[in-house]
């Protein structure tokens, strides 16, 4: 067999740690700023009111930024460093690296660039618009060219178990991201989602649950079995299991993502489908924790002094946790508590700060020495840092755990008499204030401990010396042929087929899913008096979208008493066939507002939306006096007309010539009644009809006339 | 091809075939994977439970930067 000398690549590997640390630091900090303002929403809107601030713009950006930026580079971090090693070859192009890293880098800034302006598709984990879509596309296309290549170059026969997760990461975010991100653009920034309501809600939701499943979960099994086996210098408990692990996880994975859409007005079927995969995931989801915690089998002891074994075992054991309390949110009956309340916020963040973040820190302390050939700066305070990082799981998770059990039930309380006993939503949002003041400092903690890294890591790499480029000797093994092939290697000594083969294991379940919901006509029954919005209440939407106020307003009233008794009728199918995108939300800080229209008058709407506090004490909405001030800006209007009717939205030939005047026709008809009807209204010495045309232009009215239209459809007589 | 699907899922009836159909698919999958591992000769499981504790020997060439 040959000798062969090789040179693996580790300054990109340094490049991407320091990626992943930055932008650890940063999303977090995002984080606990919207912690901060749902624990202090006084101090918020008296001096930190910014609208680029605002908790319904900055939430997608915390999102985003931990996902994709500090997970995202912590994958590529882990996978950069281990395929070179795992397939003996160096990278095969560093071109294609450098593009992978400068290019992810790039996609960040825009994201930052734009979440906090509003530029929001709004659907959750998705949220860039159109264009920062078709570079993340082409990235991740550079990426996986890249590790295919290298995997064809390889200097190995074998392709390690690894590897396999990688392949399927990259093949399935490939997949969901393409198939989610359909929208028609509008403008550079702004566009609309091809699927509209329930479509748009499955399509999304097997989209979000499988960037967790796919972006979260698989590529750090692939670390896993990786690096656990290098750090405790022992092979994984069972490579049996791990061949299981890998083809039922992702089998079943894809089929879980209904469970988010639990007594919504997705068809039953495709719910109940949700949650027997779901149930079904907790075999390979254990299998493969189980596999990995079994690897430290008779070397426990030295997980008390290896640091990295310490973030290792935490990591494992919060991935164990997170994914047996999934298949039992899943059961409709703990889901009927659970969802829209901050347990989702407890499961994700066990998931997010547990399973992600300490595997990442763990990686980075096992890394940085080996990079820089040098011992780490302070075991100790890394050994504080795993410390400090663990309080702050338990501080974050545990208050929100009560929050949301609190949140479930009160809801669902009613007197003897058939009453509610929390008629008023906002009681219950204000028993929540210490349990997010508790969050906020978990999170904190969780944040110096990121600190205590930063500050380790630089200490580290100022005593050490870079090692750019490791060479080393290898055998090429790939010419040396055995007899008795063993079968797995029939696919996986082939990459192509693997990947041909992953592509059609996690087709299946969307497949089953998503094409009779779209097909299946009587999935969504038609009501005929739910009409196209106005043009008014078209830019009412968008405004609704780029305030983010679907991330603590629901728009889904589920069938159940205490829901149709607070909220009012519950929520059809056929009423979100114009719903380009839907605005289902996941989450309610505030009350669902599937019913508002009508509910209040215009005047409550002006005075809340400038002051929620002055109208309903306690509140801890953000004030949003900008809309107030600025004028609506109307002029992608026909143009927003011409894509909704591309997108099958029934509007009359010729609207878009007469929109804008029936605009402003809607547009004086509330401004009149605020203020006709508003004594204390300000004229500031104008009267009263130069003052509604003043106020007919401003933002503030076409979200009014918005709020004023949802779920009012369905209380029309049908006109045929 | 949408058009073939379309006509054969013109209503929800029989739409839980899909979900049946899926299910055997994974079983039968899962059955077959879980065999053949079974199966599996005992001195590969080793050798490639082994590739990340692998040593590469490293040359005294190392470029530091």
């Amino acid at each position: 067999m040959e000798q062969l000398t090789v040179r693996y690549d580790n300054k990109i590997v340094k490049y991407f740690t320091y990626a992943t640390i930055l932008w650890a630091v940063i999303g977090m900090l995002v984080g606990l700023i919207a912690a901060l303002q749902l624990a202090f929403p006084e101090f918020f809107n008296e001096y930190l009111g910014f609208r680029y601030i605002s908790f319904g713009r900055i939430r997608p950006l915390h999102t985003n930024a931990v996902i994709f930026a500090f997970v995202g580079n912590g994958i590529f971090m882990g996978v950069y460093y281990s395929l070179q090693r795992l397939l003996k070859t160096r990278m095969w192009s560093d071109k294609l690296s450098y593009i992978n890293f400068w290019g992810w880098q790039f996609i960040i800034v825009c994201a930052v660039l734009t979440l906090p302006f509003g530029i929001t598709s709004s659907k959750e984990y998705a949220e860039l618009e159109w264009w920062i879509d078709i570079l993340i596309a082409l990235i991740w296309v550079v990426f996986g060219w890249n590790m295919f290549a290298t995997i064809l170059n390889r200097k190995v026969k074998h392709l390690y178990v690894a590897i396999w997760f990688y392949i399927a990461t990259f093949v399935t975010v490939a997949i969901l991201h393409i198939f989610n991100s359909f929208e028609l653009p509008v403008s550079f920034l702004k566009s609309y989602s091809w699927y509209a309501g329930v479509q748009d809600a499955l399509v999304q939701w097997w989209y979000g649950h499988n960037a967790v499943a796919f972006f979260l979960t698989t590529p750090y099994l692939g670390l896993m079995y990786y690096f656990v086996p290098k750090a405790a210098n022992r092979p994984v408990y069972s490579y049996r299991l791990s061949i299981i692990h890998f083809w039922a996880l992702i089998f079943i994975y894809i089929w879980a993502g209904p469970h988010h859409l639990l007594y919504t007005s997705l068809p039953d079927w495709a719910q109940s489908l949700g949650v027997v995969f779901s149930v079904m995931l907790i075999a390979p989801s254990w299998g493969g924790m189980l596999n990995g915690l079994l690897t430290l089998r008779g070397a426990w002891d030295r997980v008390r002094d290896d640091v990295m074994l310490k973030f290792m075992v935490v990591a494992l054991t919060c991935y164990g946790m997170a994914t047996f309390e999934g298949p039992m949110l899943s059961l409709k009956s703990v889901n009927m508590i659970s969802h829209f309340t901050d347990w989702t916020i407890a499961h994700v963040h066990v998931g997010g700060l547990g399973w992600n973040g300490m595997m990442t820190f763990g990686l980075i302390y096992w890394l940085v020495p080996r990079l820089f050939q040098t011992k780490l700066y302070s075991v100790k305070l890394a050994n504080q840092h795993f410390w400090i990082a663990t309080l702050g799981i338990i501080l974050y998770a545990v208050p929100m755990y009560i929050a949301g059990f609190m949140q479930g039930l009160s809801w669902q309380y009613f007197n003897p008499d058939g009453t509610l006993v929390h008629k008023d939503f906002l009681e219950i949002v204000i028993d929540m204030k210490p349990y997010y003041i508790l969050r906020s400092l978990g999170g904190a903690l969780y944040i110096f401990g990121a600190l205590m890294l930063v500050y380790n890591v630089v200490k580290t790499v100022k005593a050490g010396s870079f090692l750019a480029n490791e060479v080393v000797q290898v055998t090429d093994e790939r010419n040396h042929k055995e007899k008795n092939e063993y079968w797995h290697r029939r696919i996986e000594g082939k990459p192509v087929r693997f990947m041909i083969v992953s592509i059609i294991v996690v087709a299946i379940g969307g497949i089953a899913e998503i094409i009779p919901t779209i097909a299946v006509k009587s999935n969504v029954p038609t009501i005929s008096s739910v009409k196209p919005y106005t043009a008014l209440e078209l830019e009412g939407r968008d405004l609704y979208i780029r305030e983010g106020c679907n991330n603590c307003h629901s728009q889904m009233v589920r069938p159940m008493r205490f829901e149709t008794t607070r909220y009012g009728d519950y929520s059809k199918a056929g009423e979100h066939v114009y719903d380009h995108p839907f605005l289902w939300g996941s989450k309610r800080t505030g009350p669902d507002l599937a019913r508002e229209g009508g509910l209040r008058g215009n005047i409550w709407h002006y005075k809340h939306m400038i002051d929620p506090k002055g109208v309903s004490p306690g509140s801890i909405m953000p004030a949003y006096p900008w809309m107030r001030d600025d004028k609506l800006n109307t002029s992608l209007l026909t143009k927003k007309i011409s894509a909704m009717r591309k997108l099958g939205v029934p509007y009359k030939p010729g609207y878009e010539d007469i929109a804008l005047k029936e605009l402003n026709k809607q547009a004086y008809t509330i401004a009149e009644d605020i203020v006709k009807n508003m004594p204390e209204m300000a004229l500031n010495g104008v009267d009263k009809e130069t003052k509604i045309k003043e106020l007919q232009q401003k933002e503030i009215i076409a979200l009014i006339a918005y709020l004023q239209r949802i779920g009012t459809d369905i209380k029309a007589k049908p006109s045929k | 091809m949408l058009r073939f699907i379309k006509h054969h899922l013109a209503s929800e009836q029989g739409v839980a075939f899909y979900g049946l159909l899926s299910l055997l698919i994974f079983v039968l999958f899962f059955l077959v994977v879980l065999i053949r591992i079974w199966r599996m000769n005992k001195s590969t499981i080793e050798e490639l439970s082994n590739i990340p504790l692998a040593q590469d020997e490293v040359t005294p060439q190392n470029e530091i930067q």
